[in-house]
């Protein structure tokens, strides 16, 4: 199990509700195969800051996971067939950052 | 100012930036409160025991990173060090992709336009040569 964060970006003609609807689907999939969200974060309607697939506008939304890599890998190939995700975009982690420490640790200038 | 031995230089150089310098003295995690650019700060603003972390969501503070055009600033003018660039630069690209940040930013598009409009005025004069010198957009039509 490893720790990642996943943001996706969904169409702008979606409302919320069907946002939530989405991510649950998604987050499903982690838990279906054996994986832990450890936090679903709805950023909301945000401009983008250039237009993908003629949009101007989309609803982003954050995950924090723990979850073995081929849970991942499914999640990742749903959001490729689903045509309301615009763009997402998984990045291994080492800790969320809402379990970070408030000192980290000594850096090389 | 810590830099007496290329002092000189700087000064030219810091002529060229002047615009961004001027522009940039922002409120900092406070280490000495000067401005990110322009003045070479001694410390890198990621470095040190209580220094922020990189974060790619975190646009606000990437922004101050970029130029006007969307570009990633040099580390010599924002003095952060460099393994902390490379984070930097990575966190930037992601932002990027997630369009929480432009890849580039267009301004001027008023004179672009302007620019291309002779090249479409070259196409009609190969076709009607004579009347180009008085009606040149007309004559493109034509």
């Amino acid at each position: 199990m490893a720790k990642y964060e996943t943001v996706f970006i969904a169409r702008q003609d979606l409302s919320p509700a069907q946002v939530e609807q989405l991510a649950e689907k998604m987050g499903k999939i982690i838990t279906d195969n054996g994986g832990k969200i450890h936090k679903t974060d709805h950023w909301g309607l945000k401009t983008l800051a250039y237009r993908i697939n003629k949009n101007r506008k989309g609803h982003y939304v954050l995950f924090e996971l723990d979850t073995p890599a081929p849970a991942l890998h499914e999640m990742e190939r749903q959001m490729r067939l689903s045509e309301d995700v615009l763009r997402y975009m998984s990045i291994q982690i080492d800790e969320f950052a809402s379990e970070q420490k408030p000192a980290p640790k000594k850096e090389a200038a | 100012m810590a830099f007496d031995r290329n002092s000189s230089r700087n000064d030219s150089r810091g002529e060229g930036r002047g615009d961004r310098g001027d522009r940039a003295p922002r409120d900092r995690e406070g280490a000495e409160g000067g401005a990110p650019f322009f003045r070479r700060r001694k410390t890198c603003p990621f470095s040190g025991p209580n220094a922020q972390k990189i974060d790619w969501k975190d646009t606000k503070t990437l922004l101050r990173y970029i130029s006007e055009r969307g570009k990633i600033m040099p580390a010599r003018i924002t003095a952060v060090c460099a393994s902390k660039q490379r984070e930097l630069a990575q966190a930037i690209k992601r932002a990027r992709y997630m369009a929480l940040m432009p890849y580039v930013r267009d301004e001027l598009p008023p004179q672009r336009s302007f620019g291309d409009r002779p090249d479409r005025g070259s196409f009609g004069d190969r076709a009607e040569r004579a009347p180009r010198n008085f009606d040149n957009n007309s004559g493109t039509e034509g």
